[in-house]
């Protein structure tokens, strides 16, 4: 974290604009999604579309576009500057202290260099901003549909919270399936590097048959581990797939009712509908958005030299 | 040596040999006889390794023909040879897979193999023993405990001649003395050639031949 603040702070005029802007291009997709829900309830209500509410829309959408381009440019420049301020207070870092003085000390700064100073750019470059962007997208659509219909949003709430915890639970039973097809993986390709490297061994010792036999014990138990990932990944698929239709089936039951009541116009429906999925993206993707912060900071902390 | 055991094991005749674009042996002849320790020795570079893979039928001569105890077929010269050579490479198995790699070894056997190479000293400690997976713990073996189980391997082969590709050169003092009492198991009453450039580890053997400038001499 305070590799971050620090590269925050070097950059704090384009971090600040960033977050503006990303603000700004969010909510002038609400706005832009609010106008939408506009003209399908003066269709419903067969009202005529009046050529202001065509005009002012005809506005909006620029805007929108105008903040989406500024955000995603000024989000893309923000982080290749961080990027840039990372890789100069490494080798600011490295030149000033004793670092590299020996050989070990040396390879440690070098490893730092292609493995963490890479990934932590890299994640800078293509993820950071587009999670900032997402999460705050969450979060100002929840306030909004709080806004908008509380009974209705925490309705939603509920399927979209079980699906949450499904996607966490059924996330649980993969990964320890998905790390030993990484770990069988491992050991085959270990074999082949020490074919490779021990070809001579392998001859002069006669070992073609043993090693041929041991490559296919191996690439069948890998197969067999990678197959019972598929199914069971399959399966999981499945049931989010169809637990993920949940919320929109309780939005369409309960958001059907409101409407006939009188309490919810097809507009606003609409509004829901789309914020709905914007909620839905942010909390299915909140614990692996997190996963990927805590592995990012700690490759940023390692930065340091 | 014993006197009965004086016929040549490895006959190389009229010999040329290049690799990479090198010439490592000109138009060579060379005898060695049974039961015989030879050294091998030479500038970096003069082709020392290059020359055992050729006597081990794991390269073959641009020309000239070389005979491996009575045979001339690479694959089957490679069956009479047992080699260590500088990299141990110890493979993702257990122990006992890289010395046996795939043959059948007697329990027995295997024992004489640990004992006499001191593996044991390493692996009573270790709680599955000779059985331990070194698959991801290969890279951490010291030398000297590669390189036993290399000196193992090559036992365990029990082939009559065999070939040594300085075992010892990536090693420190204290620990080469301890694979080189491994390695008296291995050549004894066995034809060696054994190339280094540590002249001192050839003490006792029959001959000394160097090899530089595509000649092979004593």
């Amino acid at each position: 974290m305070k590799v971050f603040k620090r590269l925050i702070k070097k950059n704090s005029i384009l971090a600040v604009l960033t977050v503006i802007l990303t603000f700004l291009s969010i909510i002038s997709q609400f706005v832009w999604t609010i106008y939408v829900g506009k003209i399908i309830d003066s269709i419903a209500q067969r009202e005529g579309l009046s050529v202001r509410l065509l005009l002012t829309m005809g506005v909006i959408l620029l805007i929108s576009v105008a903040f989406i381009y500024s955000s995603n440019l000024i989000s893309r420049f923000t982080a290749e500057k961080m990027a840039h301020t990372l890789r100069m207070d490494f080798i600011k870092n490295l030149l000033s202290s004793d670092g590299a003085s020996d050989e070990k000390g040396a390879f440690e700064a070098m490893s730092k260099v292609q493995n963490e100073l890479s990934q932590s750019s890299e994640y800078m470059s293509n993820t950071l901003f587009d999670i900032f962007s997402m999460t705050i997208s969450g979060v100002l659509a929840l306030i909004f549909l709080l806004f908008e219909n509380a009974f209705l949003t925490l309705i939603i709430m509920i399927p979209m919270i079980i699906v949450c915890i499904a996607g966490r639970f059924l996330g649980q039973k993969i990964n320890p399936l998905v790390n030993a097809s990484m770990n069988k993986k491992i050991v085959f390709n270990k074999t082949v590097y020490s074919l490779i490297t021990g070809f001579d061994v392998v001859n002069v010792f006669d070992a073609k048959e043993f090693f041929k036999n041991r490559f296919e014990k191996e690439l069948n138990e890998w197969a067999e581990v990678e197959t019972k990932k598929e199914r069971v990944s399959a399966v999981c698929n499945s049931l989010s797939g169809i637990l993920s239709q949940t919320p929109l089936l309780v939005l369409f039951a309960a958001g059907a009712i409101l409407i006939w009541k009188g309490m919810l116009s097809l507009g606003g429906l609409i509004i829901f509908l789309n914020m709905t999925g914007t909620l839905l993206i942010t909390l299915m993707n909140l614990p692996s958005w997190a996963v990927s912060m805590k592995s990012f900071m700690i490759h940023l902390s390692r930065c340091d030299v | 040596m014993n006197k009965e055991d004086n016929k040549d094991i490895i006959i190389g005749q009229n010999i040329t040999f290049s690799y990479k674009d090198r010439i490592i042996l000109d138009n060579q002849s060379f005898s060695f006889k049974k039961g015989e320790h030879i050294g091998i020795i030479g500038e970096s570079g003069s082709g020392k390794s290059t020359f055992l893979k050729l006597l081990a039928g794991l390269l073959s001569p641009s020309s000239g023909t070389l005979s491996v105890d009575s045979e001339s077929d690479p694959t089957k010269i490679m069956k009479k040879i047992s080699m260590v050579m500088q990299d141990a490479m110890i493979m993702p198995l257990t122990i006992r897979e890289n010395i046996a790699l795939g043959k059948e070894i007697k329990k027995e056997r295997m024992d004489e193999i640990i004992k006499a190479t001191r593996l044991d000293l390493w692996t009573d400690s270790l709680p599955e023993g000779i059985d331990t997976y070194l698959g991801e713990r290969a890279d951490e073996l010291s030398g000297g405990q590669a390189q036993r189980i290399a000196i193992a391997r090559a036992i365990a082969k029990d082939a009559d001649i065999i070939l040594l590709d300085e075992p010892t050169s990536s090693l420190d003092k204290d620990t080469i003395k301890d694979v080189m009492e491994a390695l008296e198991t291995l050549i004894d009453r066995k034809s060696v050639i054994h190339v280094t450039h540590q002249t001192d580890l050839l003490k006792g053997y029959h001959r000394i031949l160097k090899i530089g400038g595509g000649r092979i001499y004593e």
